[in-house]
């Protein structure tokens, strides 16, 4: 039993950590002034097409977990690139007219946005009203998708509409990849409570060619499901989970309370521990699914806990942080902004107070999760929700 | 990464719980960490008997008789408190300074019965130094950490248990005219076990394969605090929940629950208590160099 990654995987990881140390030095100097999570839109296409150029944006099992981890540990723009995003759907559905794409989404050259969400159909994706209806060759989409991430820096969306208007979900819709630069697509920006950029798509009577359709008419349900399970690795979790962790230990070894140095404050030592056993077993089990996804196929149980896990965990440290750090943990600063005086954690832990909110209910609420390892692990048949 | 057993360690799983279930011997007391953790595991599964553990220990610490053995950790001017299954045994292995245990025959101690959630054969033992036979020089630290692993494992094997055991039982009992299992929050409370259960085990495994494979004491030692400090809180929380599951069937005497929830319990306090390994892990990211 061996949770270490092999010595070529470890190099590859000293690799990407060199050039992130080196490509985010002067990150604070291209702070989006209207996504304070972000980068602006240059400087993150100049990243995406430098991790391009080194082959990094399409990798998979060990090197890809290994590299979400770092991306995120080092907070660099990496982890929402068009080929996390997209990349499962097109690869696996896409036909020859999507090459040329693929190629782009590969070398970093294009931005996409992924849009499923709507106002009556956030955790019940079944419920989507979003509808394309045939049109000559091609289709006409309708509808309107909401909390899109990256939609204003996006130059393709893809997304899911209704294209039979009775069916059962299995049959009911179709996947469509839409040009944001089309006429009907409507992008309204939808700031989010810690800065995050989000927005708001409306298609009005958007004229797709029928090319745009990805996979099987009818298919989008399951292709859906497929894509969201092949996301990511859950392992960038982990490394913004490290990177908090690294800061709250910093915080104990240098910080006081009342005059009396953290660090002989057995309660710090103990929320700190904590802490390190958490972070530690939820590394585990994210190995655990990168390791099962490599060697067996993904364990869509496995994989479920993992998110659970991971996103609970950054809501302990969240809390573990502020709550050491007393007022200068409610500090905030955004994140490659200055932080104000007194800033704990130099803002980041109020930061994370604010961000790790919509980690548990993002990607498939927790709620789901719980039910989807008590069905698939457990086999525990549930009843209507 | 290589995160399964082996096939062999996959056999030695099933011999052991062969061997458990018509309340046989253990296959083994003394090997690889992850084989005694494949054995630990097992045992908890049944709730066996927690003499295996004070033999591990026994042989961890370099004694290798064939008398039963207990081992006494806590000791203090010829008085070892919370001596396990010490009531059974005929030599007694107790500590008399951080690298000394002296081994001390039946006859030259004085039991007094200090009953456990988990063992009533725990006792507290007299004893003078002068009276024993020989003395072993052993890092007792080093062989406590490998026999935490181990007893972690066993913690593992409870929890995993009694999480089958909870699943039979809501999948089963029908109560307004459906299985609890259909209730969210019953379904939700399992994942919740299933993945302590999952983040348990993978953290006694970790530990045992790097005791394995040969890693300074200082890395063992800190695994094997990982290890307790995840395993034995979340089982802990595991067999409490199966608790909360079984209802009314489940505090039955004879229903296995209880001894699932009594045994982790006692782990939890056994070969270093939940703070100290918590202590030990705060000391290693906040005292020393960066």
């Amino acid at each position: 039993m061996d949770f270490r990654f092999d010595p070529e995987t470890e190099r590859f990881r000293s690799e990407v950590r060199a050039f992130l140390e080196e490509a985010m030095a002067n990150a604070h100097e291209h702070a989006d002034p209207l996504d304070l999570t972000g980068l602006d839109n240059d400087h993150e296409r100049e990243l995406h097409r430098r991790a391009g150029e080194r082959g990094w944006l399409s990798l998979s099992g060990e090197r890809r977990a290994v590299f979400e981890y770092e991306v995120a540990r080092a907070d660099a723009p990496l982890i929402d690139t068009a080929m996390t995003l997209a990349g499962h759907a097109i690869t696996t559905y896409g036909s020859s007219q999507h090459a040329s794409l693929l190629q782009q989404m590969v070398s970093g050259e294009v931005e996409m946005c992924i849009a499923y969400t709507e106002p009556g159909a956030g955790s019940d994706l079944s419920a989507i009203a979003t509808s394309a209806v045939p049109d000559g060759e091609g289709w006409l989409l309708t509808g309107r998708k909401v909390l899109v991430t990256g939609a204003l820096k996006a130059d393709w969306c893809l997304t899911i509409a209704r294209t039979e208007s009775d069916a059962k979900p299995a049959g009911a819709f179709t996947m469509f990849l839409v040009d944001m630069r089309a006429p009907g697509v409507r992008v309204e920006p939808r700031p989010t409570m810690n800065g995050w950029m989000l927005a708001d798509i409306t298609f009005a009577d958007v004229r797709l060619d029928a090319g745009a359709a990805v996979g099987v008419v009818g298919s989008g349900w399951r292709q859906l499901a497929a894509a969201v399970d092949a996301e990511r690795s859950g392992m960038f979790w982990l490394g913004f989970a490290r990177h908090v962790f690294d800061l709250l230990v910093e915080h104990v070894r240098v910080g006081a309370r009342q005059g009396v140095p953290l660090v002989r404050d057995p309660i710090a030592r103990d929320a700190v521990a904590r802490c390190a056993v958490e972070v530690a077993a939820v590394e585990r089990v994210s190995r655990r699914a990168v390791w099962t996804t490599v060697t067996s196929g993904a364990d869509a149980a496995l994989n479920s806990m993992v998110k659970v896990a991971a996103t609970e965990l950054l809501q302990l440290l969240a809390q573990t942080t502020t709550e050491l750090s007393g007022q200068a943990g409610t500090v905030l600063a955004s994140l490659f902004g200055d932080a104000p005086p007194g800033a704990a954690g130099g803002g980041r832990f109020a930061w994370e107070y604010l961000e790790r909110v919509h980690g548990t209910i993002s990607v498939g609420a927790n709620e789901l999760q719980r039910d989807a390892v008590a069905a698939r692990a457990l086999g525990l048949a549930g009843a209507a929700r | 990464m290589d995160l399964a057993l082996t096939p062999e360690q996959e056999r030695l799983a099933a011999t052991a719980r062969q061997a458990f279930s018509s309340g046989g011997p253990a296959p083994l007391v003394a090997g690889s960490l992850v084989d005694l953790a494949v054995v630990a595991r097992e045992l908890g599964r049944v709730a066996g008997d927690l003499a295996f553990h004070a033999e591990v220990l026994a042989r961890l610490i370099g004694w290798n008789g064939p008398e039963v053995v207990a081992v006494g950790l806590d000791t203090r001017d010829g008085v070892a408190e919370f001596v396990g299954c010490a009531a059974r045994a005929s030599t007694f292995l107790l500590q008399s300074s951080p690298t000394t245990v002296l081994v001390v025959a039946r006859t030259d101690v004085e039991l007094v019965p200090q009953p456990t959630l988990a063992d009533a054969d725990c006792c507290r033992v007299t004893f003078s130094p002068a009276a024993a036979r020989d003395a072993i020089a052993v890092d007792v630290a080093g062989a406590v950490a490998r026999a935490a692993i181990v007893l972690a494992a066993d913690a593992v094997g409870a929890a995993e248990a009694a999480l089958e055991a909870a699943v039979d039982h809501v999948k089963a009992r029908n109560q307004w005219g459906a299985p609890l299992a259909t209730l969210q929050a019953v379904r939700h409370r399992c994942a919740d076990m299933l993945l302590d259960v999952a983040l348990a085990r993978d953290a006694v495994f970790d530990a045992a394969g790097i005791a394995d494979r040969g890693a300074d004491e200082v890395e063992v030692r800190l695994a094997s605090a990982y290890a307790m400090a995840t395993a034995v809180e979340r089982c802990r929380r595991v067999t409490a929940s199966a608790h909360q599951l079984a209802g009314g069937q489940g505090i039955d005497a004879a229903a296995l629950f209880h001894h699932w929830y009594r045994r982790v319990k006692c782990a939890e306090s056994t070969f270093g208590d939940l703070r100290s390994h918590r202590e030990h892990i705060a000391a290693a990211l906040l005292d020393g160099p960066r």
